[in-house]
């Protein structure tokens, strides 16, 4: 059985309040159940400890605690390592995505590079991939 | 001695001290060599480079004062010291340290046409490789604060094209939103072949080679690709055979070359023709997989330059076809970083053929 979008929450960390606006008012559409937004690492970090939710969508130049700290942070913690991370990037270097990955990012997406449409058919997918969502 | 023999001394000793202030003069490092490879002179440039003074290094053997190490490409040559030639080193100076250098070295001859000695021009190539670096650092960071508003405008295009929120738009309003939108991506792929370029350019395209298939994802860029090959109202017929050995490659990368080849041929076709054709072939150690197109061709004035940094050929610019004349550059850099090649074939108003060769893997 497919996950289905409300029962799943999302925080969407960007800091660039236009795309940060554009990608969490679509997710609201597209009935996600939760959507919470953070615009520095350590907001973000504050807000998945306090009401994890099912994925994080991570850019990865941020304020305050960039990106690979906020992914490094998370995966070593024990109970949220768990959450999927999508990486939502313009750095778009091999280096970067190679080391995204091995950090534990389930994947890494260019912005530019892909529509919205295929950023929320993508989180479906790593969603199924990860079997029913946290509780 | 002869007045005669006293006047030649005379012109000697002029000749000898005018040819040494002469390469003194020189901003370039200048070493002389003699035939048995020790240093008969060094100008000043080159003291100021190696941090000798003169007299350490004169009639010494250069081998054991000013030794050649391998370049930056892992590449080991000795000093020239019998033919005429130029090259990348890194050159030992004092202290043990080494710098990267370009040479020239050319022969010195007498007036009897006998080799007496060799010049060695030497240029200290770090300014040059900084600056490639610096042109590609700055690409780099241009290039990602550039992706990031040019990603708003398409998401909020999208936004506004698909209507999800029940605000009509008009077909005018339509047309026109996706007008705007197709130039926006024609700028993201300007930025990513850009971003490409200076990552080649600079020696910073690392390839993941390993053994693959590329039929499936030749199909898959096929697929991807439908609806762009329709409203040109051409079809791209794959013809690879299932038995095609696996070959060496960085499957995303020859990805982009496949996408490239394809969007070329499709965009290039002429009107009534409605054809894009893929095939490949087995031709040991390669596998040369081939896009054909009924295109408006290229004119043999253009055939050699095709792959060169953006070059379009005149009868392209014409045709108003979108393009930066960077695809092809990319593709081929891509390939020969495999150990293949790319080339092409092309009759004017008839067709193209592009070519690419892939080793075969030995694993397969």
């Amino acid at each position: 059985m497919p996950i289905q979008a409300d029962q799943c929450s999302v925080i969407v960390v960007e800091d660039e309040a236009f795309l940060s606006k554009i990608l969490s008012e679509r997710l609201v559409d597209e009935g996600f159940q939760r959507v919470d937004v953070a615009g520095n690492g350590e907001e973000a970090l504050q807000k998945i400890r306090s009401n994890p939710p099912d994925i994080v969508l991570l850019d990865m130049i941020l304020p305050k605690l960039n990106g690979f700290e906020v992914l490094q942070t998370l995966k070593a913690d024990a109970k949220l390592k768990t959450i999927p991370v999508l990486i939502l990037s313009n750095l778009g270097q091999d280096q970067d995505i190679e080391q995204a990955k091995r950090y534990g990012a389930s994947d890494y997406i260019v912005k530019s590079n892909f529509s919205i449409q295929k950023v929320i058919n993508k989180i479906y997918s790593i969603l199924n991939a990860q079997g029913r969502p946290v509780e | 001695m002869s007045t005669v023999d006293h006047d030649c001394l005379i012109d000697c000793k002029l000749e000898e001290a005018s040819f040494e202030v002469l390469i003194d003069s020189i901003d370039e490092a200048v070493i002389i060599l003699q035939n048995d490879h020790t240093i008969y002179h060094a100008n000043q440039a080159a003291l100021k480079l190696t941090g000798y003074h003169i007299n350490a290094i004169k009639q010494k053997n250069i081998d054991a004062v000013l030794p050649l190490q391998a370049n930056d490409e892992g590449v080991k040559i000795p000093w020239p010291i019998r033919h005429p030639s130029n090259g990348n080193a890194r050159l030992v100076i004092k202290n043990n340290t080494s710098l990267p250098i370009s040479y020239t070295a050319s022969i010195i001859q007498n007036t009897s046409g006998a080799a007496i000695g060799i010049m060695v021009l030497i240029r200290d190539i770090r300014p040059a490789k900084e600056l490639t670096r610096l042109k590609s650092e700055f690409v780099s960071v241009v290039s990602h604060q550039l992706r990031t508003p040019a990603s708003a405008v398409k998401w909020y295009l999208e936004t506004l094209i698909e209507n999800r929120h029940g605000n009509p738009i008009n077909h005018w309003q339509e047309e026109r939103l996706k007008q705007t939108y197709q130039s926006n991506e024609r700028m993201i792929h300007l930025i990513n072949d850009l971003l490409n370029v200076s990552r080649i350019d600079s020696g910073r395209f690392n390839l993941k080679i390993v053994p693959a298939a590329l039929k499936p994802m030749i199909i898959d860029v096929s697929n991807e690709l439908v609806h762009f090959a329709h409203a040109h109202n051409v079809s791209i017929i794959n013809r690879l055979a299932d038995s095609l050995p696996l070959v060496q490659a960085d499957i995303d990368k020859v990805r982009e070359v496949i996408m490239n080849l394809l969007t070329n041929a499709i965009k290039y076709t002429s009107p009534g023709h409605h054809e894009v054709l893929v095939t490949a072939e087995v031709k040991d150690p390669h596998v040369v997989f081939a896009v054909h197109d009924q295109g408006i061709g290229v004119p043999d004035k253009d055939l050699e330059h095709m792959f060169q940094k953006f070059y379009r050929a005149d009868n392209a610019v014409e045709s108003q076809t979108e393009g930066s004349g960077l695809g092809l550059y990319i593709a081929r850099e891509i390939i020969r970083l495999h150990g293949g090649d790319i080339w092409l074939e092309s009759k004017l108003s008839q067709g193209t053929t592009v070519f690419f060769s892939l080793p075969i893997s030995s694993k397969a």
